[in-house]
């Protein structure tokens, strides 16, 4: 049987993304070979490591645990839609610059997304209880997570201050 | 997977069901079901969407009944508001061990009984409260309680015309305490060992009611009918007793994480644990509606 092939249109980082699909196709293959956009991670397939981890409608969700036909008409936000891409970083990514919140570097797109939301709504210094909470489903085999909950951190801490008091 | 289907009538998605039979699944939050296609177990050549299909988001408390429907998420009961919450509050407290948050974003609980994973903290949830699952197919339709809906490890009582469509489970009385407690070795992995437990209390103090079910341990989730028993009859002196016959209860296997021996001696530990919390919650909501009333 020929596989069947569908229309989907994906509002992916405030772009659209439309294309015929198979069915079986991932959100994270057509995140990064329809839409080209190579900052989302392909760790284990298997929904255990978090490396793919996109937001969904403003929420992270595992990438590679959804086909792209169910993301049809949604927004998906990868690494790529954190920051402008000749502005500034996004806080959180200065965040794991200053504190080396990365060694590989090859999760290190998951757990940003993963953290995103948290540091967006957090007021005030975030909890490390809070942040492992958040980043409990992110696999990272460099860093042992102590300078990556320490970038979540400092990133929350500004995050609660008005805007451009603060620098790395 | 080589066909995908939208449908948004409940009518077409059981058409499609019941004509493909098992060369069909349908998904709803797809956590287990995608990631067992990933991994090569299953390969069905259509899937049946359930997201579009109307009235099957809501939670809901209505004289006495908690309902949940097919597609709510473990993340929606995990943040259940304050009226959810209190008649069903081993929904909040158990959906937090769930995995991790993005799986949580999208895994409904619906799904996870269907699913029937030994492990998995819904199942024993389930059994706990007495809850009953409505299975729909084209021309009718039929009620399954948690009791007879688990026959083994992922095997549930649901044939593949069928969906699950919504649970109802009687809502909490007012003096009620829960607890979940699970021995895993990293947050959100399956269970090792898992106790839910639901105590309710009568005005004297004297538990009313009590509610548990252990999960990891056996073949499908096991509610121990004796230990609970013994709860109901002796009370707060009675939670070691009741502890070691939740042992005898379950049928634990080896695997990986655990032999079947230290599974065995875990049980009667989180048992208790989970009784004596669920207790101290009950007699300390007690003690907070009292003190409402005199103040």
């Amino acid at each position: 049987v020929s596989a069947q092939r569908r229309g989907v249109a994906v509002e992916v980082n405030g772009r659209r993304v439309a294309a015929e699909v198979e069915p079986r196709l991932l959100l994270v293959h057509f995140l990064r070979w329809t839409a080209g956009l190579t900052g989302t991670r392909v760790g284990c397939d298997t929904t255990s490591c978090g490396a793919c981890t996109v937001l969904l409608d403003g929420r992270p969700v595992k990438s590679c645990t959804m086909f792209a036909v169910q993301a049809d008409g949604h927004q998906v936000t990868t690494v790529e839609g954190l920051a402008p891409d000749e502005g500034p970083l996004h806080p959180l990514q200065e965040a794991f610059w200053a504190e080396h919140g990365l060694q590989c570097g090859y999760c290190t797109p998951g757990l940003l997304m993963a953290a995103s939301r948290l540091v967006e709504e957090a007021e005030g210094e975030l909890r490390d209880e809070d942040i492992r909470e958040a980043i409990s489903g992110n696999l990272c085999r460099c860093t042992g997570y102590v300078n990556v909950v320490a970038a979540i951190r400092r990133a929350s801490k500004r995050a609660g201050q008005p805007s451009g008091a603060d620098g790395p | 997977v080589t066909r995908y289907h939208r449908p948004e009538r409940l009518e077409e998605a059981l058409a499609l069901l019941g004509e493909h039979g098992f060369d069909a699944k349908a998904l709803a939050g797809g956590q287990s079901l995608i990631a067992m296609i990933s991994a090569g177990f299953l390969a069905p050549e259509h899937l049946v969407d359930l997201n579009h299909l109307p009235g099957l988001d809501g939670a809901t408390v209505e004289e006495g009944t908690v309902r949940i429907g097919a597609l709510v998420r473990h993340a929606d009961l995990e943040h259940a508001d304050a009226g959810l919450a209190a008649a069903a509050p081993l929904l909040p407290a158990a959906a937090r061990w769930i995995s991790h948050e993005p799986v949580r974003n999208r895994g409904t609980m619906i799904g996870s009984l269907v699913h029937a994973d030994p492990s998995a903290e819904w199942p024993a949830v389930a059994l706990a409260l007495d809850a009953r699952l409505r299975l729909v197919r084209t021309g009718g339709e039929r009620w399954v309680p948690a009791a007879e809906l688990f026959l083994g490890p992922l095997t549930s009582d649901v044939e593949p015309e069928e969906i699950a469509v919504e649970l109802t489970l009687p809502a909490a009385p007012p003096r009620t305490g829960v607890s979940v407690q699970e021995l895993a070795y990293r947050h959100g992995d399956y269970a090792v060992v898992g106790v839910v437990a639901q105590l309710s209390l009568d005005g004297d103090d004297t538990i009313a009611a009590a509610r548990t079910a252990l999960f990891g341990v056996d073949a499908t989730a096991v509610r121990p009918a004796e230990a609970e028993a013994v709860l109901l009859e002796a009370g707060p002196a009675g939670i070691e007793r009741a502890a070691a016959l939740a042992a005898t209860a379950v049928n634990p296997t080896s695997d990986a994480t655990a032999s079947a021996e230290y599974r065995r001696e875990m049980v009667p530990v989180f048992y208790a644990r989970a009784v004596r919390q669920a207790l101290e919650r009950a007699v300390a909501s007690r003690a907070a509606t009292d003190g409402e009333a005199s103040g």
